[in-house]
């Protein structure tokens, strides 16, 4: 790459303060904007985002929903939460070709099930480069993100999760203290600090973990909801370890190309989801973060509860 | 809304975040990313890209200002897209003419055998800009950042394209002089 389109590339992080000075000159600026647009737009995109559907149990980047927001004339938003257990009905609603992108992985679960969190222990350039951001036990997670955090005592011994309680009290309960918990996480994403200099302060590697209640009675179905659509094709059904592994690889409308892996225990029933976040990573790097990565239950039992949420979309691009 | 109040939105994962976000920023980024891909269309595609984005980065990010937050999300977005497709010194906008101004100063006599880092780059740009007036920097990141053209520059900050043009040489030169100094060039 020649050195002048390194420059455009590498003035990306430069001080909020330049930055401003030169937008305010060029009148580059916020909207003084006191009231809701009045025009009609149909803004289209996707989102990872907690559904917080009154579900007994929630925690950060479990879920993932595709919303549709349309800013009507009268000013007010509309959000539609999408759960529909019929994946045909959402490309009237995103306009996208869904049909052409779905894929459904299926995994036999029992409707118990239990908190698992894990431990990675091999991301590239972990111990130089990478800074974490991660969320550790679902306990802390939901405290921490203000969750609505129910879950019903059944016996005496059974923990009572009290949302108000402090992240310390409720990782006690958990017989969990916040050393041993900042090694256990639900979800990890971690960045890359020469893309967070290039302006890309994004994760660059995310890992998730469904513990297995999360999977009862659903289905991960992995969509790329571009407007132009997108292929979704399964590479690889095989195992690694004592995982089934399902290896999935997604072109998007731009060409670029997002590798995803699942492993699914089929004795202790949780689910990896790694890939590499807006970044490129060949299946070996992400088989080999799997084979690293320590999944453990926490001892606490969740209910088998009745989902309102019927799917799990494992992958999302707006474009 | 105030950009607290919008963070805040982001963190407590209420929709109306992105709605705020679109009626405060919305123009705001799209034009930094029509200004690079000169195609509204993909522009807005990048714009909705940033709200995803930024929906995912808060939490946990919690940004003061979230113009230059947004901004270099957006801008990042918009040069990936032609990057992703080998696009960069192709294209409508003003990115072929910036990269044009830029190479004149910096590939001329490039050294395969002496390849910058991004990293060091930004460090040296980061340099330069702190040693710069502020008028030559607004005008550098008005050119190099924002992707205006020298017309508008111009016509917003008032010099003449003339001068704008040769505000611009020089920085190129300084920044060159500087990475030769550092013999990072």
């Amino acid at each position: 790459m020649l050195n002048s389109e390194k420059t455009i590339l590498a003035m990306n992080d430069i001080d909020d303060n330049y930055l401003e000075s030169a937008g305010e000159m060029l009148g580059y600026k916020a909207e003084d904007v006191t009231s809701q647009p009045n025009k009609k737009r149909l803004i289209t995109f996707a989102l990872a985002a907690v559904l917080i559907l009154g579900l007994s149990a929630a925690a950060y980047a479990i879920y993932r929903a595709a919303m549709y927001m349309r800013i009507p004339e009268e000013g007010t938003t509309e959000y539609h939460v999408l759960y529909n257990a019929d994946p045909s009905a959402l490309p009237e609603m995103l306009h996208v070709n869904f049909d052409r992108t779905k894929i459904v992985l299926r995994f036999d679960v029992p409707a118990d099930g239990y908190f698992p969190v894990m431990r990675a222990n091999d991301l590239p350039g972990a111990e130089e480069n990478w800074e974490k951001t991660s969320f550790y036990s679902m306990l802390y997670v939901a405290q921490r993100f203000g969750l609505p955090w129910e879950m019903k005592q059944r016996k005496p011994d059974e923990v009572n999760i009290d949302p108000k309680q402090e992240p310390d009290e409720l990782l006690k309960e958990a017989g969990m203290d916040a050393e041993t918990a900042d090694n256990w996480f639900t979800g990890y994403e971690y960045r890359d600090r020469d893309r967070d200099i290039a302006g890309d302060n994004m994760d660059i590697i995310r890992i998730e973990l469904y513990g297995g209640y999360k999977l009862h009675g659903q289905e991960v179905i992995l969509g790329a909801f571009s407007p132009d659509g997108a292929e979704v094709k399964i590479v690889q059904q095989s195992t690694l370890g004592e995982y089934q592994m399902v290896e999935v690889q997604m072109l998007q409308a731009s060409g670029a190309i997002d590798n995803h892996i699942f492993l699914f225990h089929p004795e202790k029933y949780y689910l990896l989801h790694i890939c590499g976040n807006n970044a490129f990573y060949d299946f070996s790097v992400l088989e080999r973060i799997g084979q690293n990565t320590e999944v453990v239950e926490t001892g606490l039992r969740a209910d088998s509860y009745e989902e309102k949420v019927n799917f799990i979309l494992a992958d999302l691009a707006a474009g | 809304m105030d950009d607290a109040k919008i963070v805040e939105l982001y963190w407590s994962r209420s929709e109306q975040a992105i709605a705020e976000t679109e009626s405060k920023y919305g123009k705001y980024c799209r034009t930094i990313s029509n200004n690079i891909l000169a195609d509204t269309s993909d522009a807005e595609e990048c714009v909705n890209d940033t709200y995803l984005k930024a929906w995912n980065s808060m939490p946990t990010h919690r940004p003061s200002r979230l113009a230059p937050y947004l901004g270099k999300l957006t801008r990042w977005l918009s040069l990936n897209r032609l990057r992703d497709n080998d696009c960069l010194k192709r294209g409508n906008g003003e990115l072929p003419l910036v990269l044009d101004e830029l190479a004149e100063t910096l590939d001329s006599g490039f050294d395969t055998e002496k390849e910058l880092e991004i990293k060091e780059l930004n460090r040296e740009i980061r340099r330069l800009l702190d040693d710069l007036k502020k008028e030559e920097r607004d005008v550098f990141l008005g050119r190099y950042w924002y992707m205006a053209s020298i017309a508008e520059i111009a016509e917003k900050s008032g010099y003449t394209e003339s001068k704008v043009k040769t505000m611009l040489h020089r920085t190129r030169r300084k920044l060159l002089k500087q990475l030769q100094e550092e013999g990072l060039c």
